[in-house]
């Protein structure tokens, strides 16, 4: 790396340059990161990731594409090679892979499920490209194609990884040793879906199609004692697996689905009058702690009774309950949620009024209002008051719909609607620049560059919806977008909302920090590299670990023809003269 | 004058209804299970059909297991309850279907797997000795579901001594046609490609799923942030989710020879491969380029509108609407003239301007030529909305006659409107194509939301001036207590009485409602 040159004589040779006519040379930045680009095509298909597969604790590029996987590993002068440091090619072509540290040993690996058959695995830190083979009898199956994965999780809690393979109708957990997988699978049912598509003789539009989803378990400390059991749900049953010193071969206890679902009247065709009763669900459960009492409760809804039962995460009698609760009309939902703060979890149900088809039409034209209630039941001493405390109303107001579609507002709609996704897609988030231990500085981007503003985070920062989701899940945004709303209302009162200031309730920090920081003096700069559109989001991440945060910037290519990762390491200002910026685009 | 009209008017007052003579007899096969099929099939080659019936029993949390039950029909066409015969079906079976494929008598069924095919004679039991290889080449389909099964149909009668059935199958990187002796193995006779095959090999995305709470709601998306993979990710629950397809092709006969030749789409074009020597060659005889007036939303069906016996085509041409109005709707009439299928112009258009039209072709009126029956759905305006909803539904039939295809104008306008409290009258399953009541005319029938069926007929007047009316009565004519499933309804002549039959099935019980002339 060369030395810094000082801005004054970048200002006199690029006016000699562009004198001379010659097209400046493309200003890395202002010093202040080492720059990889990685330029994949449209057709590539490649994917990225950036983890440590050396176990140096820097992370390293891999490029995993259609011959195979490809690591660059973090050179001591904080770049990425052009060329892979290290390679393989995929075994077959029925391959699924995973890249996760199967051994803990620090560094990632490369796992392959290989025809269903074997578990590969390729560890970079060997320095080998020699596929290990950890199983040779998988006894699984997968459909042709190269794939990703994520079959290496850690199931059993005990902090090493383990690996799931699909079977016929039922996975088979390896779980993790020291030093392998054990032989003996721990065997959970599932249900597939598949659909086959066998085309027809007598038509000229028809396709060959298959189509497969194999769900998943979910891995969670069911009964509360701390330590993580298996729930495995198909159409017919639900397995619970509760853990003790490891999981059991067989489960804990099930309950018949499909015994609850008969239990429910459900309707035979679709009611055209009451369009909600179409849709809700005939049976429902959630599990929480509702006496304080271990194990933890579980609460069953069929149709519109809910039968709590105590300790039921240990197993239960469906017909015997210790509370039975019935509501009315159509329940879309129902949480358990300390609503009043004393420490124990309340029951809320999420109510749908009663719409007809006819309503619907009618708000083509006339502004309507769509109501849903939440009604919440007490929990007083692990017992669930008989009536509600409260009753609190959502009250959706709609415009006429027919607004929505003719020509005129069509247009204002299309560019109200590119608005609404610039402002949640707008890529500003928060980074340490300073060093400074603090998450408190703003990277954005400006035209054809980044900038980065630095103590700027505001105290009411929040992250965006896909950051919650990753931390609450799908039920906790539920919980919090529409039963948390009513929070604050009073008993018996509604909370009002447009329809069209939907959108405005959903976060967008990224576009908040952009109106906070946009005209402020930036403290660094970096160009975008050459021939892209825009940035389509940012990642942070201390990529070198030095402590400082490093950017991912990815980026659409000019003209839909690709996307370019631009990857910034943040130069440590303490790390003394260690030259100027160096970038390698591949 | 009158001495003739009167014997002739009291003779058509006096001679009974066809209809009077009709009854349907309600069957049930209920199965231990699910029914996931049901087919009409001449298994023995006796010329009467054998009813299929493809099951998916469970025992507990045990994995289902697929079985195909063979009814016969007595002499009197009865039904018979107990199953002729019950096929275990292997596990790793993705598909299955008929074909004469050995030298007994009658047709075998072939089984796919992931790595090809294999051929079970149905009046055996077991699989000992029975079942044997007769493809091997690595398929499409390469995962079973153990709880359904679909009918394969890309079977090419052979018409050749001494070779059994050809059959088109998806293999792994597109098409192939295989044949040979009967008993097999068979051989590759052609392959054709599908170039998307290899680039769909490597899996850009994964797709994924996410639920909330504990129940059926579920939403399907592209997981993972795309091209940048992270450690931390929206919580799932999916292990694999992954779907690819190729086209398929259609096997008429194009040149009415008598051979099945097969069609199959080139990019915008029409690649029509003619049959030679029993196979299917690899080159195209021709490639017909898609014409200018094929222009919008098209949906192709094919019949032999003509009875040449070559096969022509009906394309239904949709031209957007913007917002809520009716778009036009063209069905276009294309004769095959024996060289090629798309014409420079079309043999005739009807146009229809509306928000949806379904169309069925059948011999409505037992003439031996094709009627067009139409159905055009119009949704209301806005000022309807507002002031009262109303879905009108027209029928038409236009009727096979003279030197176009269809006459003109339809021979039968039935109009139905529906409001709001009666709009779950409208969606409704409609069939009119065969004769229930044995008048010579199609009947229609319908079956609703909850399954229930009835049967309208169809009626003709002669005016005394020449002329005909065609109306279709208001009152059913029968309806059924049984109830079927609007999703699968069949109507077709299985116990060979000459007259429609109607077949459905709802969980574990299939419903079969056979006609019965009772003057016979």
């Amino acid at each position: 790396m060369s030395a810094p040159r000082p801005p004054f004589r970048r200002v006199v040779a690029a006016a000699l340059l562009a004198l001379c006519g010659a097209a400046p040379v493309d200003d890395v930045g202002t010093g202040d990161f080492l720059e990889t680009v990685v330029r994949i095509g449209i057709q590539d298909g490649s994917r990225l990731k950036l983890t440590d597969m050396d176990g140096d604790g820097r992370a390293d590029l891999v490029r995993i594409g259609i011959n195979g996987v490809g690591v660059s590993f973090l050179a001591d002068d904080d770049t990425y090679a052009t060329e892979p440091d290290w390679s393989i090619s995929w075994p077959s072509t029925k391959s699924a892979w995973d890249i996760a540290d199967i051994d803990g040993d620090g560094a990632d690996d490369v796992v392959v499920l290989d025809s269903g058959a074997r578990v590969l695995v390729f560890r970079p830190v060997s320095g080998s490209d020699e596929a290990e083979v950890w199983l040779a009898d998988a006894g699984g199956f997968l459909p042709r194609g190269i794939r990703r994965m994520r079959f290496v999780r850690d199931v059993d809690g005990d902090g090493r990884r383990d690996v799931i393979i699909p079977g016929s109708g039922r996975f088979l957990i390896h779980r993790g040793t020291e030093g392998g997988l054990d032989p003996q699978p721990l065997s959970v049912v599932y249900e597939a879906e598949i659909e086959l598509k066998v085309g027809d003789p007598e038509s000229l539009d028809g396709r060959f199609g298959q189509e497969i989803g194999i769900p998943l378990f979910s891995i969670e400390d069911v009964d509360g004692d701390g330590r993580t059991d298996l729930l495995a749900e198909s159409k017919q049953e639900l397995a619970v697996y509760l853990a003790g010193d490891t999981l059991p071969s067989e489960p804990s206890w099930t309950l018949d689905l499909e015994a609850l679902r008969a239990e429910v009247d459900s309707p035979e065709s679709i009611d055209l009058e009451d369009l909600f009763a179409n849709v809700t669900p005939q049976l429902n459960w959630q599990i929480d702690d509702v006496d304080g009492v271990a194990p933890h409760d579980l609460i069953l809804q069929r149709g519109n009774r809910f039968t709590v039962h105590l300790g039921g995460t240990h197993g239960l009698d469906p017909a015997r309950a210790d509370q039975v609760l019935k509501a009315s009309g159509n329940v879309l939902h129902f949480v358990m949620r300390d609503v009043d703060g004393d420490g124990l979890v309340d029951l809320q149900l999420l109510r749908a009024e009663t719409i007809s088809l006819g309503t619907v039409l009618r708000w083509l034209v006339i502004a309507g209002s769509l109501d849903f209630d939440v009604y919440t039941y007490r929990n007083e001493g692990g017992r669930f008051v008989r009536k509600p405390t409260s009753r609190k109303r959502i009250s959706l107001r709609l415009p006429a719909l027919i607004g929505l579609v003719t020509d005129k507002d069509r247009e204002e709609w299309e560019d109200y609607g590119d608005e609404i996704t610039d402002k949640l897609s707008w890529p500003a988030t928060l980074l340490d620049f300073d060093g400074d231990g603090r998450v408190d500085d703003v990277i954005d981007q400006r035209g054809d560059e980044l900038v980065v503003l630095r103590d700027r985070r505001p105290a009411d920062f929040a992250p965006d919806l896909v950051q919650r989701a990753k931390v609450e899940g799908i039920d906790g945004l539920i919980e919090s977008f529409i039963f948390g709303i009513v929070d604050d209302v009073e008993d018996g009162a509604a909370f009002d909302m447009e329809l069209l200031d939907l959108p405005n309730r959903v976060p967008t920090p990224g576009w908040d920090l952009h109106l906070l920081t946009k005209n402020d003096v930036p403290v660094a700069r970096q160009p975008l590299p050459s021939a892209v559109d825009g940035v389509d989001w940012l990642r942070v991440v201390d990529l070198n670990g030095d402590g400082y945060s490093d950017i991912v910037a990815v980026c659409d290519a000019d003209n839909w023809s690709g996307t370019v990762v631009q990857i910034l390491i943040r130069k440590n200002p303490n790390a003394g003269a260690s030259g100027g910026a160096q970038g390698t685009d591949r | 004058m009158i001495r003739l009209v009167l014997p002739l008017l009291l003779a058509v007052a006096a001679a009974p209804d066809a209809a009077d003579a009709v009854s349907f007899v309600e069957h049930r096969v209920t199965v231990d299970g699910e029914i996931f099929d049901r087919q009409f099939v001449d298994v023995d080659g006796d010329g009467t059909l054998e009813l299929v019936v493809a099951v998916a029993t469970r025992k507990g949390t045990d994995r289902s297991r697929r079985e195909l039950r063979i009814h016969a029909f007595d002499d009197a066409g009865r039904l018979q309850a107990e199953p002729r015969r019950s096929i275990v079906v292997m596990d790793d079976v993705t598909t299955y279907g008929f074909a004469d494929l050995r030298s007994e008598p009658g047709l075998e069924l072939f089984f796919m797997t992931p790595s090809g095919v294999f051929s079970y004679s149905p009046t055996r039991d077991g699989y000992r000795d029975n079942i044997a290889r007769l493809v091997e080449t690595p398929m499409f389909f390469d995962v079973p579901d153990g709880g359904s099964m679909p009918l394969w149909r890309y079977v090419l009668p052979s018409g050749t001594p001494g070779r059994g059935d050809a059959l088109l199958i998806a293999e792994k990187d597109g098409f192939g046609l295989w044949g040979g002796a009967p008993d097999g193995p068979y051989e590759r006779l052609s392959h054709f490609a599908d170039e998307t095959v290899a680039g769909a090999l490597f899996e850009t995305r994964e797709r994924s799923s996410m639920s909330a709470g504990r129940d059926r709601m579920r939403f399907d998306f592209d997981a993972s942030g795309g091209i940048l993979l992270e450690d931390d990710e929206i919580p799932t629950l999916s292990l694999l989710r992954t779907r690819r397809s190729i086209r398929s092709p259609a096997l008429v006969d194009v040149d009415g020879d008598g051979r099945i030749d097969m069609l199959d789409r080139d990019q915008d074009g029409l690649a029509v491969h003619l049959a030679q020597d029993g196979a299917i060659p690899a080159e195209a005889s021709r490639v017909e380029p898609r014409p200018e007036y094929l222009d919008g939303k098209i949906e192709r069906t094919l019949f032999d509108l003509d009875g040449d016996g070559d096969m022509d085509m009906v394309a239904k041409v949709t031209s957007g609407s913007e917002g809520l109005g009716p778009a036009l709707i063209r069905l276009l009439v294309l004769i095959n003239d024996g060289d090629r299928l798309y014409p420079e112009t079309p043999d005739q258009v009807l146009r229809f301007e509306a928000h949806e039209i379904r169309f069925q072709l059948s011999d409505v009126d037992r003439d031996g030529r094709l009627d067009l029956v139409v159905a055009k759905y119009e949704m209301p305006s806005l000022l309807d909305v507002a002031t009262g909803f109303e879905l009108r539904r027209n029928q038409l039939i236009f009727l096979g006659r003279g030197e176009t295809p269809f006459e003109r104008q339809p021979s039968m306008r039935n109009e139905s409107i529906f409001d709001i409290e009666s709009l779950q009258a409208a969606l409704v399953g409609r069939y009119l194509e065969e004769d229930l009541s044995g008048d010579g005319l199609a009947d229609l029938v319908e079956i609703d939301l909850d399954g229930r069926i009835s049967v309208r007929r169809l009626q003709r007047d002669s005016g005394w001036f020449g002329g005909e009316t065609w109306s279709i009565d208001d009152q059913a004519w029968q309806r059924f207590d049984a109830r079927g499933s609007i999703t699968n309804l069949v109507v077709r002549d299985v116990n060979a009485d000459g007259l429609g039959d109607m077949i459905s099935h709802r969980r574990d019980t299939l419903l079969l409602l056979l006609s019965r002339r009772t003057d016979r």
